[in-house]
């Protein structure tokens, strides 16, 4: 079970289609740009191979399968967002690739919605909560839980259709 | 290298030797950064030395960029800067903790 | 949070020991047996000497050892306790507090550092003062950044930063004043002596330093020697980036000084290499127990022979050795030697002898593990692997291949499970497990002889030597290890074999993978392609790539948890260029070569 947010903390936002996704900055590393992935031959899709990041080999998973959604193009947009994981009591370095990096925000704890247990499409054992913002939803991921789990969806059921209504 | 600033929309690079002799230049570099950018980024990923004024500087940007609501964003910062923190008895996290 | 100073546990535990060994003795009763109560002083002897000469207490130690045989023979004989007895361990235990206090206790400083706001005009760096702190004992700094302000308002040349030290020392509170002799005007220096209770709350360890001891040794942090041997490797790469640019350019003025950075980066190279070696024999030196316990088990009568002790391998490598050899061992005990009449009867000396060897072998170290046991049996072998459905009943195969047999999973050879060798964990497991180090195992065997089961290991996981090769725009690393030559494979030469993969190298054919079809590389492979043919245990297998670019000498980085299911691909290196190449995993290659050969039979 993930904990509720209890303070408030800055997160670094990220689009996949059109759904903004958040992160806590504490374990963003860095975003870089979209350089040569060597890719690992006979690994599953969504690992999209290894990237050198100052003179070390980071795995890169590609964020929309990994949280089975649709496969989607490269753009200029397109960021490697390097993150910091506990798996298993280790730390280890992952590089998830983003449609777009956007900002960096606050949220406070107020602004935090726990996760919605039914009418949800996400799965919430791997999400800490759902932000608000404006108009704006932000669904605030437990990067630690999501990379823990060998699932390749983030969302409940694996179709998925951009029209569907997030949350309630 | 003496160290060199450049900013690119809401990202200053910060490379070279970021030492007391370039301290106003990066202090007036880190003023641009805040006037101009709605989400000030300073990546110090090239820095290649960090002596005390610079940390402080950087921190001084946080404290700023917190202070008008554009929180900066500092990326490249566990290698040279780290370990500049570090033997300063502090470190990375704590420096960009921040002023609270 | 810190661990606590080892031996101020110590002084702390020996404190509460000594009181109670002046309860003790004062309970005793002149003329009666001791009983319990010798009992309870001998064991609190006994752990003061053991802990005192684990903490460097030797004089302690030393003393308390005399008195402890004293008790233990009043112990073991169960005899009247006498006024003398009493006498001499109340004396022994004031002479034990005597001693104890006797060495020059570091004591615990806690230090307030705020400098004058000018000092960094004055060319004064704060963090040499912090190393010099570091320099007179164990050291803790913590750095306070709140009263820097924001950019408006800071002085650049100002120093906003104030520091918390805490500094454990033996020396005098001169010799931390002098540190700072030269910044004294304007700044305030605090220093007082630290209470125990906030010593336990400095817990945010930042900067550590030990004092530079005259000690012939250092413990350093595997981590810190981890980042050297990386950096090396990276250094090692630039260098031979460098010594090819210069190689090109004609430059002679550049020859000499790259050549020197050449055979400098190469002795540093095999010196921190080496700082990692240990030698093997610190492993052996377990079986001796295992070997023991586990023969008195099993009623049988076994010697454990060792050799090579002194063979040297990387603390990584050996670390990850002790599972294999254990298990290797138990299955000599257990299932290789007889019991004494069976090995009588069978003409053999009663005792058995199980030798367990290391030694070097080029740039590999080769641990054997032989008994003089029962050997194995091939046909039994070989009826279990049919009736397991393993092989097929018809099947024909040499005697090395079917002892190979054994390590296939799910193959176990003890009729019955015993408490020694257990259930369920088989040679596959062994394989797994050396196979993980980038190793091989090989068995032999003589009916009614014994059986010799050796593992080639690497020295060291931090560095391999590879052929790299291209195919598309991907490169890739094999072992020069198992490489044993490149034959070429023209465009026209594949469709011959009627789409078999095989190609005949001095009569010999040799089944091949097309690497850029089993990788999925897009791209068209060119009109001649590389088959690099590589040995793996008995087998040789090809590799189809597209060119071969050389030989390069690589640092290895593990692939980490993600890729933990990938056979294909042991690690990664980074290359001169800053690309990522793969190394390719020859067990999980050639495994996959015959499950494709089986499905094309």
């Amino acid at each position: 079970m993930t904990t509720a947010i209890t303070e408030t903390a800055q997160y670094m936002t990220f689009k996949l289609g059109d759904e903004l996704f958040a992160i806590n900055v504490a374990q963003v590393r860095e975003v870089l740009e979209v350089s040569q992935i060597t890719r690992i031959p006979t690994a599953p899709e969504y690992m999209r191979g290894v990237v050198n990041v100052r003179g070390k080999a980071i795995p890169v998973v590609d964020l929309r399968l990994k949280f089975g959604l649709p496969k989607g193009q490269a753009t200029v947009h397109t960021r490697i967002v390097v993150i910091e994981l506990e798996m298993d009591g280790e730390v280890t370095v992952v590089g998830g690739v983003a449609d777009s990096v956007h900002e960096v925000i606050e949220l406070e704890p107020s602004h935090i919605n726990p996760p919605p247990t039914i009418a949800s499409r996400w799965r919430t054992d791997l999400i800490r909560g759902m932000g608000r913002r404006g108009e704006d939803f932000i669904i605030i991921l437990d990067i630690n839980a999501i990379f823990s789990s060998d699932a390749l969806a983030l969302v409940k059921q694996s179709s998925f259709s951009a029209e569907e209504v997030a949350v309630s | 290298m003496d160290a060199q600033f450049q900013i690119r929309e809401d990202l200053l690079d910060v490379a070279g030797e970021l030492d007391l002799s370039c301290a106003e230049a990066f202090r007036d570099a880190l003023v641009e950064l805040l006037e101009k950018a709605a989400h000030p980024h300073v990546d110090v990923s090239g820095v290649e030395s960090c002596d005390l004024s610079g940390l402080q500087l950087l921190r001084a940007a946080v404290v700023s960029g917190e202070a008008q609501g554009t929180p900066v964003v500092v990326t490249g910062g566990d290698g040279v800067v780290d370990e500049a923190c570090r033997r300063l008895g502090s470190s990375l996290g704590e420096l960009l903790q921040g002023g609270r | 949070m810190p661990a606590p100073n080892p031996a101020e546990t110590f002084l702390v535990e020996a404190e509460d020991l000594l009181t109670q060994i002046e309860e003790s003795a004062l309970e005793l009763e002149v003329n009666q047996p001791g009983g319990e109560c010798v009992h309870r002083l001998f064991r609190a002897f006994h752990t003061i000497k053991g802990s005192g000469a684990m903490f460097g207490f030797e004089a302690v130690a030393e003393f308390t050892h005399g008195v402890e045989t004293t008790l233990d023979r009043y112990r073991t004989e169960n005899l009247p306790v006498t006024a003398e007895l009493v006498e001499t361990v109340l004396s022994a235990k004031d002479e034990i507090k005597r001693l104890l206090e006797g060495k020059p206790a570091a004591k615990e400083w806690a230090i307030g550092i705020r400098l004058h706001p000018d000092v960094l005009k004055n060319g004064t760096n704060p963090r040499l003062l912090l190393d010099e702190l570091a320099e007179l004992g164990e050291c803790q700094v913590r750095a306070h950044w709140d009263a820097v302000p924001a950019l408006a308002a800071i002085d650049v040349h100002s120093c906003y930063v104030h520091w918390d030290a805490r500094l454990r020392t033996e020396k005098a509170v001169e010799a931390i004043r002098d540190v700072f002799i030269f910044v004294e005007d304007g700044s305030e220096i605090r220093i007082g002596e630290a209470k125990a209770k906030e010593v336990a709350e400095s817990a945010r360890q930042v900067v550590t330093a030990k004092p530079a001891a005259a000690e012939s040794t250092v413990r350093v942090p595997a981590s810190k020697l981890d980042r050297l041997v990386n950096l090396v490797g990276e250094l090692v790469m630039n260098q031979s980036r460098l010594s090819q640019a210069t190689a090109g350019m004609g430059a002679p003025e550049l020859a000499a000084p790259v050549e020197e950075i050449e055979r400098l980066v190469g002795e540093l190279r095999e010196t921190v290499l080496g700082i990692r070696m240990m030698p093997i024999g610190v492993t052996f030196h377990r079986f001796k127990r295992l070997v023991h316990d586990l023969s008195a088990e099993l009623g049988k009568e076994i010697d454990l022979v060792t050799e090579g002790a002194e063979t040297e391998l990387d603390k990584t490598v050996l670390d990850q050795l002790g599972d294999p050899l254990v298990h290797l061992i138990r299955n000599s005990v257990d299932h290789g030697i007889e019991s004494g009449e069976q090995r009588r009867a069978a003409g053999k000396a009663g005792r058995g002898t199980i030798r367990l060897a290391a030694r070097h072998m080029g740039s590999n170290v080769v641990v054997t593990i032989e008994d003089d046991g029962r050997g194995l049996n091939p046909e039994a072998i070989r009826g279990k692997a049919i009736e397991r459905g393993l092989i097929g009943a018809e099947a024909a195969l040499s005697e090395r291949e079917i002892f190979q047999l054994i390590f296939l999973p799910g193959f176990s050879m003890a009729k019955e499970v015993t408490s020694v060798s257990g259930r369920g964990v088989g040679m596959d497991v062994v394989k797994r497990q050396v196979e993980a180090l980038r190793g091989s195992v090989n068995i032999a065997s003589t009916l009614g002889k014994g059986t010799v089961i050796s593992l080639t290991l690497p020295l060291t996981l931090a560095i391999i030597d590879g052929l790299l090769v291209e195919i598309g725009g991907d490169q890739f690393i094999a072992p020069m290890a198992v490489v044993t030559e490149n034959v070429e494979l023209h465009r026209g030469d594949r469709a011959k074999n009627n789409g078999r993969n095989v190609v005949a190298v001095r009569g010999e054919l040799i089944p091949y993978l097309y690497l850029r079809e089993l990788f999925s590389i897009e791209g068209e492979e060119p009109e001649i392609e590389k088959i690099v043919i590589v040995r793996h245990e008995e087998q040789r297998v090809g590799l189809v790539v597209d060119r071969v670019l050389g030989s390069h000498q690589t640092v290895i980085q593990s692939l980490g948890t993600f890729y933990r299911n990938i056979d294909m691909v042991s690690g990664a290196t980074i290359m001169g260029d800053g690309r990522v190449a793969l190394i390719l995993n020859m067990a999980g290659l050639v495994q996959l070569a015959s499950q494709r050969l089986r499905t094309e039979h």
